[in-house]
């Protein structure tokens, strides 16, 4: 069983800290590469806000993609939109320079969203040829043909007709006029020779598996991805713990969450282990006065909420996850050092440890070779039940905003976002509620088998 | 000139009840390579003398008001932790008497062992291991190597005792305090460990500082027997002159208390009357006084000292008025 425990914290210690080879891991999830615009979405690296001026600058096109009005464009629905309204723009005008170039620039490479970066590849503008704006009436039509299943453009031989529905389409959006034709036939002879349209469809082959993809998701066929179809139940090959409200993928989150989750909870019971086993130690074996002055310090700690603490400590040293660990394991080490002080004060009058004193050995020496290892079984016992308790306080934390922030995934952050949503969406609760459950157990496997593994009295084979 | 001398040794502990005075003036020496037993009921403070000659004593509820613990001119009771530290494990080895919780559960007996080398001595690990198996050896232990590498749990009572016996010998000590060393093992692993005791005693030298209640294991092993009752030593003698011919009614009564082969069978064994005196009561008089057959007014009135200082004159000492030497 310890094995099995120690088994499952390891691999998710790989996978939670193996990122390049999660992403690779993560997109052979779908079939087709364009189900990747919406299965890889690392949490909190898709928002743009409203300050972003230059694209805000234009007046209402801002409003127009923030569907949700919260005053950021997030989300892959709006995202996807901000997209295709880019393409269209960079496609249509040669003065636009598109929007994610300033995207990239203006945020970390990092908070780039993973949609547009996938997308962005496989549809270089770069790479499309020079002919490729001499379009004819027929490709077109074609064009929009395939681009109809986002845009609602119907199917149109009359270029002009076509050109009247795209300006309706864009005015719909609040965006300026765009004269598409014109601009799309640039010299105005409306041909195209066949190997450009081959090259073109080449290159446009991803637009139309995305307007497929878009398609599959739009439940109720009016063109936009709403909240609610978002929101999308677990699905094989695509999302197989299913998305959240703004269409991120669960297991993606909870792989990331893992990273986080698993890093505070063993560095905070690693300092609380320090702190505490030591505190613990030298109170008990010192006793008397010093064993009374560092109890009752402790006493006081315990009279403090320990959320006043954690943060004072945190408004104090800055809020960072490293700070994060450190507060929660200043506040655990308490009953750490009580459980550790009452073992010491048990067995510091056996007689091995006055047979020390006989030998000559030093007190230090005692208190840590001779006392501590007698008091393995406990402590490594409460250590690990301290993991699944840190977890969940950092959970706590977060909910308040004074732990890990929104865009970052943990899985207590997780689950209180499942718990709101939990009859519409149990997916959003369930699956982190079963990765920490798993964990917990884990971890009391795990500490049961380091217990037994240290423990001299029980018979090893 | 004496290795180990204890001169009016006080000890008091303060309990609920009021001051017990579990060492009340005690006085023996101990000459380098003798044997002194120490024996009397329990409660006599045989072992709360050893504890205070270790510098066991808890701090907090035990007081020294008087006395001294010189080990060759050096005041114990006035040493710095430092001072004593350099002497307990190195100079005064101690056996105490239930292995079973002397030894550190956690730890292989190799690491215990060594670690009083590595201490005391800069001995190299290595070095310090063999010495422990060649001490292992000469405790009479068979196959060393194999018993560093194991724990306590895993030896026997008896074997475990060896390894006591074998960690207090290790840095050669002057004097060896064996505190009841026999009382947690069975008949037959007793007379091996007191075998043990005896020769090792003989081959290396070692004065033996022995702690009973058993005068059976004392009568065995012991040069010379300190008898205790109420926290004093009420007799001192030779260990062949005190079974010959005890003179304290106290020593008397113990003895004729103990079954003797060497005696006619007899039906009933004789059986001290009264109680022992309770913790924190402080006689005027002789401690054994209430419970002793011969018992005079000033035994009540009148405390019995040692004629003379233990340290000047060897041989049989007294604190009675009753015995004729005694009032002589």
């Amino acid at each position: 069983m310890a094995m099995f425990g120690l088994m499952v914290v390891f691999l998710m210690a790989v996978l939670g800290y193996s990122e390049p080879l999660i992403e690779r891991y993560v997109t052979h999830f779908s079939y087709d590469e364009q189900h990747l615009e919406f299965a890889l979405q690392p949490p909190g690296t898709q928002d743009i806000s409203r300050d972003y001026s230059s694209f805000d600058g234009e007046g209402s096109h801002f409003d127009v993609l923030d569907r949700d009005a919260d005053g950021f464009i997030g989300g892959a629905h709006e995202l996807r939109d901000l997209y295709w309204i880019d393409r269209f723009f960079l496609f249509l005008f040669d003065d636009y320079d598109g929007v994610l170039p300033a995207i990239r620039s203006a945020s970390s490479p990092q908070a780039v969203s993973k949609p547009i970066a996938v997308a962005d590849k496989l549809i270089s503008f770069e790479e499309f040829p020079a002919g490729f704006r001499q379009l004819n009436a027929q490709f077109a039509t074609e064009f929009f043909d395939h681009s109809a299943a986002r845009f609602d453009l119907a199917v149109q031989q009359d270029a002009s007709r076509l050109e009247g529905l795209v300006e309706e389409r864009f005015r719909s959006l609040g965006l300026p006029r765009a004269d598409v034709f014109s601009r799309i036939d640039r010299d105005g002879d409306k041909n195209l020779t066949q190997d450009e349209v081959n090259e073109y469809r080449r290159c446009y082959r991803p637009f139309e598996k995305g307007a497929e993809a878009v398609a599959a998701m739009d439940v109720d066929g009016d063109g936009r991805i709403a909240r609610d179809e978002f929101l999308g139940a677990p699905e094989l090959h695509t999302f197989i713990l299913g998305t959240d409200h703004v269409g991120r993928d669960v297991l993606t989150r909870l792989v990331y969450g893992a990273r986080l989750s698993s890093t505070i909870a063993l560095l905070a019971t690693i300092v609380s282990f320090f702190i505490g086993v030591s505190w613990g130690a030298i109170a008990g074996y010192y006793g008397g006065r010093v064993d009374n002055i560092m109890m009752r310090f402790v006493d006081v700690m315990y009279g403090l909420p320990f959320l006043f603490i954690v943060v004072l400590l945190i408004v104090v040293f800055g809020r960072s996850t490293i700070n994060l660990f450190i507060a929660l394991g200043a506040v655990q080490w308490l009953t750490m050092s009580r459980v550790v002080r009452g073992q010491i004060i048990a067995l510091k009058e056996r007689e091995f440890v006055e047979a020390a004193v006989v030998m000559g050995v030093s007190r230090m020496r005692i208190v840590f070779r001779h006392l501590l290892p007698n008091t393995v079984g406990p402590v490594i016992v409460y250590s690990t039940l301290m993991v699944p308790a840190i977890i969940l306080e950092e959970a706590f934390l977060s909910f308040l905003g004074l732990g890990v922030q929104p865009p970052h995934a943990s899985w207590g952050l997780m689950i209180t976002e499942g718990v709101k949503v939990m009859e519409t969406a149990g997916w959003m609760l369930l699956y982190p509620s079963i990765f920490l459950g798993l964990t917990l157990f884990s971890m009391n496997m795990v500490g049961d088998g380091i217990r037994d593994a240290l423990d001299p009295q029980l018979e090893r084979d | 000139m004496s290795l180990l001398t204890v001169e009016n040794l006080h000890v008091q502990f303060d309990a609920p009840e009021g001051v017990v005075r579990a060492v009340d003036d005690v006085s023996f020496c101990v000459a380098p390579g003798e044997t002194l037993a120490l024996v009397g009921e329990s409660g006599s403070g045989k072992t709360v003398t050893c504890l205070a000659l270790m510098g066991l004593l808890p701090d907090r509820i035990a007081r020294v008001p008087r006395g001294s613990v010189l080990w060759e001119e050096k005041n114990l009771l006035a040493a710095s932790p430092q001072e004593l530290r350099r002497i307990r494990g190195n100079r005064m080895g101690m056996v105490f008497q239930d292995p079973m919780t002397s030894l550190n559960p956690y730890l292989r007996v190799g690491k215990q062992l060594t670690e009083v080398l590595t201490t005391h001595r800069s001995t190299s690990h290595g070095e310090a291991l063999l010495q422990a198996t060649a001490m292992l050896e000469r405790v009479g232990l068979s196959d060393p190597e194999r018993i560093v590498t194991q724990y306590p749990h895993q030896l026997s009572g008896g074997m475990q005792q060896r390894v006591m016996i074998a960690m207090a010998l290790l840095c050669e000590p002057s004097l060896l305090i064996a505190d009841e060393p026999t009382t947690a093992l069975d008949v037959t692993i007793q007379a091996q460990v007191l075998d043990l005791l005896k020769e090792l005693q003989k081959s290396l030298g070692i004065a033996l500082l022995l702690v009973s209640h058993d005068l059976g294991v004392v009568a065995g092993l012991a040069d010379r027997v300190a008898v205790m009752y109420g926290g004093r030593i009420v007799e001192t003698a030779s260990t062949r002159a005190l079974y010959r011919e005890p003179k304290h009614p106290y020593t008397q009564a113990l003895l004729s208390s103990v079954p003797r082969m060497d005696r006619a069978k007899v039906d009933s064994l004789e059986v001290i009357p009264g109680v022992p005196l309770r913790r924190t009561d402080d006689p005027v008089g002789c401690a054994f006084a209430p419970r002793c057959s011969h018992a005079m007014d000033q035994c009540r009135l009148e405390r019995p000292s040692f004629s003379s200082s233990p340290l000047a004159k060897e041989g049989v000492q007294v604190a009675c008025w009753v015995c004729p030497e005694y009032s002589s």
